[in-house]
């Protein structure tokens, strides 16, 4: 299973950049910094999909009380404060040259950015808290509340944006791009492949922590 | 009913004796968000910003900063005396002690607002006596005492609570927070009912959904 | 005998420490139960989860001869003197009681407090904050606390420590006169005062295990 998974993963990646490098065409409108986007894209939806796994695996956790879930949970939590930091960063680099800015108070930025600092109060919580059953239960709904509040932060920032237009000065920020066949191909795929990694490192991740759990049974026992 | 109720009272009644007679809550936020407000207004050359735009959010930065600060400082005494568990073999509901938390909270969290609002008009010259915002304040003020005392309860065990809190607390109510900017600068501008619903109807959404879940949850976090 | 409280392969443990296994225990009403063992053997625990303050990580827990459906049910009918502070410092001891007592929603508190505060000597301090007292006055306010409203089931985690001679005299006697009233009381110690006359049971705890026993 790990290897398979691991294969599946490497195959998919080297597509993945043959696409995104070699085969798609250059979008004319902005130009080579356009292919940020097939990485910046998928990474997005990583991080937005951990949270809400994340917040299902909590949910269980708290139903069920079984201890995989948390591990679960834990392992989602790292890879998807990884995918937000990567989003930040590429979003940044891709804004500049598109924007004109580095950062503007856009919905979508600010609720990535929120979304990031409540990844890391769920694992900043993790690793101050005394290990615990009591931790485990804390940290499920730090990850829930979190999950619930994510949209919130959108519309606040929607609204607040529809009250204070943001100046967006970027010599392309008028024009929009139209994704043609073979872009929302690449940008597909990449997304896909994005979420087969997202999948096996979570996987890689539980399995190390059940080991880790195990262990620790077992030094309890002796 | 009737003996929970008595028990709420009392609970809360115990809560705001306490901070009477120490007054960590009351001296620790008041400082602290006079300070950021004080900090602000001299950073800031206020005779070339309009104030009506600055104010809003420089008074409700600091409120949010300092109910940070001073909420765990409502659970301190729970927590350094240790009485939180001679209160959870009573027979009353958990429930009960979530509440009365959040009432102590949003009490104290009240006549600081009252303090620092009376202190902007006098720094910033706007006009914050107005009823929009003072519905704004209760709508926020409330949020931040369901978030405050859920997370307060959950930093009982922990050391780093007065670190640990800000950390949680604020990124849950960065929403309130930007409603509480938003609407405020748009009632202070143009003091209109309308253009301030969609932001209300936000902020009172936000409570209906974080209330019941506060509830839901707090039993959950604060027994083994 | 009714039952009051009965353990079934309860299992405890914090952390990567297991303090307590396997643990079945029977608890009786009008009888006095002394569980004795080292420090940190796990009695402060075996008197949490008899409380129900803490879980246990497997086990079966019965009131009354029932599991629990109604867990106020339950705390209405425990006193228990915890290990930790109960008492709020900066409140007086009357203040405290009165707490106490609108939290168990006695009709009539000034009458139990006065009796509770006869009973262990405090009636004179009632208007001093609990900060100024001495710990052996703090340790008979908690012990008025947690008598206010006449429990069935008692449940004491070393109540000998800071009090006197004298005191600890009384408290036997305190104790004596609820088994004779039908409470149940489980007293956690390793003070050797309690073993005659008041201890009808004994039990110990070794190595996680809880070992009963005729004898102290």
């Amino acid at each position: 299973m790990r290897r398979i998974l691991v294969l599946l993963c490497t195959i998919f990646s080297i597509i993945n950049v043959y696409l995104i490098f070699k085969w798609v065409p250059t979008e004319i409108n902005q130009g080579a910094i356009q292919r940020i986007l097939y990485i910046h894209v998928p990474l997005a939806w990583i991080s937005m999909l951990a949270i809400i796994i994340l917040a299902i695996t909590s949910i269980i956790y708290l139903v069920t009380k079984k201890p995989i879930w948390d591990h679960i949970s834990v392992s989602c939590a790292e890879v998807g404060i990884v995918a937000a930091i990567g989003m930040l960063i590429s979003g940044i680099v891709w804004a500049k040259p598109v924007w004109g800015v580095w950062w503007t108070g856009e919905a979508k930025l600010t609720t990535a950015l929120i979304l990031f600092f409540i990844y890391c109060a769920y694992l900043m919580f993790r690793s101050y808290f005394p290990a615990g059953p009591l931790r485990e239960k804390s940290a499920a709904v730090i990850a829930i509340i979190g999950a619930i509040d994510t949209p919130f932060i959108y519309f606040a920032a929607q609204i607040w944006e529809q009250n204070h237009p943001t100046i967006v000065i970027g010599p392309l920020a008028t024009q929009e791009s139209n994704l043609g066949g073979d872009l929302a191909l690449t940008l597909l795929f990449s997304a896909l492949t994005f979420s087969l990694i997202f999948f096996t490192i979570v996987y890689l991740q539980t399995r190390y922590k059940i080991l880790e759990f195990k262990l620790e049974q077992f030094q309890k026992r002796a | 009913m009737k003996h929970s109720l008595s028990a709420l009272g009392y609970l809360i009644w115990k809560d705001l004796l306490l901070e009477f007679r120490s007054k960590e809550f009351i001296v620790s936020v008041l400082i602290f968000s006079l300070l950021t407000i004080i900090i602000f207004s001299q950073s800031i050359n206020l005779t070339t910003m309009n104030p009506n735009e600055i104010g809003p959010a420089i008074l409700w930065v600091s409120i949010a900063f300092s109910a940070s600060i001073g909420i765990p400082k409502i659970y301190s005494k729970e927590k350094e005396e240790n009485t939180l568990e001679s209160l959870l073999i009573t027979p009353i509901s958990r429930d009960l002690i979530f509440f009365s938390k959040l009432i102590s909270i949003f009490i104290l969290l009240i006549i600081t607002e009252i303090i620092i609002f009376s202190l902007s008009i006098i720094l910033f010259n706007i006009q914050l006596l107005n009823p929009i915002i003072i519905i704004i304040s209760l709508i926020t003020t409330f949020g931040y005492s369901t978030v405050g005392a859920l997370f307060g309860a959950m930093m009982i065990r922990t050391r780093s609570s007065e670190f640990l809190l800000p950390i949680l607390f604020l990124p849950i109510i960065i929403p309130l927070l930007i409603f509480a900017i938003g609407s405020t600068e748009i009632a202070l501008q143009l003091n209109d009912w309308g253009k301030c619903l969609p932001w209300i109807g936000l902020g009172i959404t936000y409570n209906l959904i974080f209330f019941p879940i506060s509830i839901f949850f707090f039993e959950k976090i604060i027994i083994d | 005998m009714d039952e009051a409280i009965s353990l079934e392969n309860i299992t405890k443990s914090f952390g990567n420490n297991l303090i307590l296994e396997d643990l079945n225990l029977k608890i009786v009403y009008g009888e006095v139960l002394c569980v004795s063992g080292r420090n940190g053997s796990g009695k402060s625990t075996l008197i949490r989860i008899l409380s129900r303050l803490i879980n246990p990580d497997s086990g079966n827990f019965f009131f009354n001869g029932k599991p629990i459906h109604d867990s106020k049910e339950f705390r209405k009918n425990i006193g228990v003197l915890l290990d930790s502070n109960m008492l709020y410092q900066d409140m007086t001891i009357l203040e405290n009681l009165n707490f106490s007592s609108s939290l168990y929603g006695i009709k009539n508190p000034q009458k139990n407090i006065n009796y509770v505060s006869e009973l262990l000597g405090i009636s004179n301090y009632l208007k001093s904050r609990v900060k100024e007292l001495s710990r052996g006055f703090k340790k008979r306010t908690e012990l008025a606390k947690i008598l206010l409203h006449q429990p069935r089931i008692i449940l004491l985690d070393e109540p000998e420590i800071n009090l006197d001679k004298a005191t600890i005299e009384t408290l036997k006697d305190i104790i004596v006169q609820e088994r004779k009233k039908g409470a149940s009381i489980v007293l956690c110690t390793h003070s050797e005062q309690f073993n005659e006359p008041i201890g009808q049971k004994f039990a110990y705890i070794k190595d996680r295990k809880l070992i009963l026993s005729k004898n102290p």
